[in-house]
């Protein structure tokens, strides 16, 4: 059965910004929200004075006080856990969930969770950070990137990163990897890809050699249509619903544009 | 220490109270003059060629000589949004009734000889909201803080009125008979026991026997009048348990000419006559407001007061428990509030009514499918009710998104209820 919560905490006067997601926090739920939802971003050095006083400036300063107290002893992921049970956001099997999950992260091997954080890193647009923590798994050569599956998602995740990067030979390069660990045919529907958006990269036509005839004329109708989509979405979409606003209105609606992208851009480089 | 007034604004005439802290009680303020009187007859008139407005039976008199321009009926003028030409410039109804309410608190302040005003309850026959705002502007024209002013209704100021007085005049059902050049207007005060606080129950109703005071000019006029009365008396008191009768208005300033109707009413009854309750009850309402613990520990259920509870269930540190929006017995004009939530897996409110006098809930649902879609947890809205007469509420409910995270919408669901 659903619920209304009711919130009686603050608005803090200084919210806390979060680098990461290039975004500020302002109120004690959305504290709560992040950390249940961002887990793979929080390390120890997040229960800092910083958040001390974002805490106590929403109205928990005793939940702010348990924490100064606890910090140098308890557990990093049972302090995390006291913020959300004194937040009260999230009911009791909801805390229990959260609960798992850290006590997976904390007992899982080390690359395997930096495998994830990876994943999480492009998930959110963080792609110089994504491609830091994927090149220093793919050059660690542990028990856990000896496996081909492992180390062909390992090569896709860095050409994704590059390929969002415009840094279009890198990700090439990133997933002709992938397909020789895997000989899997949708690395090469990537690669096609990135010739089409980008003609000058290499063509590896060897490795077309390989696949059935009519695929590439399908990509390449994929390609096409997506094309055409894109300028219904995304940014291509905010930028065109402004050229119907008046002069004074479009010029305005242009600049905050430019600096949402510009935060966007900021945030993406790391 | 300030004044503390009671304040009765009528189409007919004004009347003002001040209550005596060191008393407990209330004192009449009247119009300086050949006849004092606590009747201020609700005109204003501008003097000819001054900036000089004068109000009540001096008004008339300046008037009737031709040195001035008289505006009556401001009440009626206010709720019809009407304006007065005076002099080629032409007064709205507020500015009329701002001097018009300046001169009246003024009364006050010369005979107590005292400036500031710590408590006002402004009272009107009828609770309209365009009336109550522009007395509480007059109010604060005249140098009234604003937190310090309050518009009741007469029935709630009736209520104030008697429960002030001793227990045995209200130990069962008070009539109230209120006879004005406006009509024939009949309160009913019943205190439902058992119920903790007390239910004070008051019902106003305006009678149809209502006739013009100029019938009472004559002596087949008073005979008449008598007899209507008398039937009306019959009808309303008839099977009744009442302890006592209060008789108030113009029409009661003598009840000379109501001989048959004062032994009908005066039947196993304690009868009286008050020159004037509403501004009284008010004196005493504001004298409430500035305790720390109401000497009126009862429920108010009357016109202008909520009669019902209204509640909705929410989680609050971890607990499902119940958010009271706005409670019975509120002034309706005073009773509007606001809450913040976060909506988790819903997909309607639903509100719970609670009439205090018969305890039997009903519910309300409003659904919130109007809401942007987004991630559960990640909506934050303002529940916001207000009031526009004690028996319609309107529930406004306000996405203020998310922070940063899911920006606010300000998309607003709007539902009008009735209670």
């Amino acid at each position: 059965m659903g619920n209304l919560i009711l919130t009686r905490s603050p608005r803090a006067a200084h919210p806390y910004y979060v680098p990461e997601l290039g975004i500020h926090l302002y109120t004690a739920e959305e504290l709560s929200y992040y950390i249940y939802n961002n887990v793979m971003l929080l390390n120890r050095g997040f229960i800092d004075e910083r958040l001390m006083t974002f805490i106590r400036e929403c109205g928990a300063g005793e939940l702010a006080a348990k924490l100064d107290r606890w910090k140098d002893e308890a557990d990093f992921w049972e302090l995390l856990l006291v913020i959300l049970q004194d937040i009260h956001l999230y009911t009791g099997p909801e805390l229990e969930k959260f609960r798992s999950e850290t006590a997976r992260i904390a007992t899982e091997g080390h690359e395997k969770i930096m495998h994830e954080k990876a994943s999480y890193m492009l998930s959110i647009g963080r792609y110089y950070d994504a491609i830091r923590m994927y090149e220093k798994l793919l050059n660690s050569r542990s028990d856990y990137t000896s496996s081909k599956k492992v180390l062909a998602g390992l090569y896709e995740g860095l050409g994704v990163a590059h390929a969002r990067l415009f840094v279009y030979d890198e990700a090439l390069a990133a997933y002709k990897a992938a397909y020789a660990q895997s000989r899997n045919e949708k690395y090469l529907r990537s690669i096609y890809m990135i010739h089409l958006i980008s003609p000058e990269t290499e063509y590896p036509a060897e490795l077309f050699a390989e696949l059935e005839p009519g695929r590439l004329p399908a990509w390449a109708a994929e390609y096409e249509a997506a094309k055409e989509q894109a300028v219904l979405y995304g940014k291509a979409r905010a930028a065109a619903e402004l050229t119907d606003r008046d002069e004074r209105r479009r010029r305005a609606g242009y600049l905050d544009l430019i600096s949402e992208w510009k935060t966007e851009y900021r945030r993406c480089m790391g | 220490m300030g004044l503390i007034l009671g304040v009765d604004i009528c189409d007919d005439y004004s009347q003002i109270s001040a209550f005596i802290p060191e008393k407990n009680d209330v004192e009449q303020v009247a119009l300086p003059g050949e006849k004092m009187t606590e009747r201020i007859p609700s005109v204003i008139c501008k003097k000819k060629d001054a900036d000089e407005w004068l109000i009540g039976e001096e008004a008339y008199r300046v008037a009737l000589f031709g040195n001035g321009t008289l505006v009556d009926r401001l009440v009626k003028l206010i709720l019809k949004k009407g304006t007065a030409t005076i002099e080629g410039v032409k007064y709205n109804s507020e500015q009329l009734m701002t001097k018009f309410f300046g001169r009246v608190v003024e009364l006050a302040r010369s005979k107590y000889d005292e400036k500031s005003v710590e408590s006002m309850v402004i009272t009107v026959q009828e609770m309209e909201p365009r009336l109550n705002d522009i007395l509480i502007r007059a109010a604060v024209h005249c140098g009234v803080p604003r937190e310090k002013v309050h518009v009741y209704c007469h029935a709630e100021c009736c209520s104030y009125y008697i429960m002030a007085q001793n227990s045995e005049i209200w130990a069962n059902q008070v009539s109230l008979f209120d006879l004005r050049g406006t009509g024939l207007y009949y309160y009913e005060l019943k205190v439902i026991r058992g119920r903790k606080p007390l239910v004070v129950q008051t019902t106003r109703e305006k009678l149809e026997e209502g006739f013009s005071l100029d019938v009472l000019e004559s002596p087949s006029g008073e005979k008449l009048a008598d007899s209507i009365l008398t039937a009306c008396a019959d009808r309303v008191l008839s099977g009744k348990l009442i302890s006592a009768v209060l008789l108030s208005g113009k029409g009661f300033s003598t009840t000379d000419w109501a001989g048959s109707f004062l032994s009908t009413v005066c039947n196993r009854r304690r009868v009286f006559q008050t020159n004037q309750i509403f501004a009284d009850g008010a004196a005493f309402a504001a004298g409430d407001l500035m305790r720390e613990n109401t000497a009126f520990p009862y429920l108010f259920v009357c016109e202008g007061r909520l009669a019902s509870t209204v509640s909705l269930f929410a989680v609050y540190g971890g607990r499902r428990e119940s958010v009271v929006l706005s409670q019975a017995g509120t002034n309706w004009s005073e009773a509007g509030s606001s809450a913040e939530f976060i909506i988790d897996d819903l997909k309607n409110i639903e509100l719970s009514v609670v009439p205090a006098v018969t305890g039997r809930a009903s519910k309300i649902l409003i659904p919130l499918d109007e809401l942007p879609k987004r991630p559960n947890k990640t909506t934050r809205i303002e529940f916001i009710v207000s009031f526009s007469s004690e028996h319609l509420m309107t529930v406004r409910i306000i996405d203020r998104g998310f922070g940063d995270m899911f920006p606010a919408t300000d998309k607003v669901i709007r539902q009008e209820c009735s209670i």
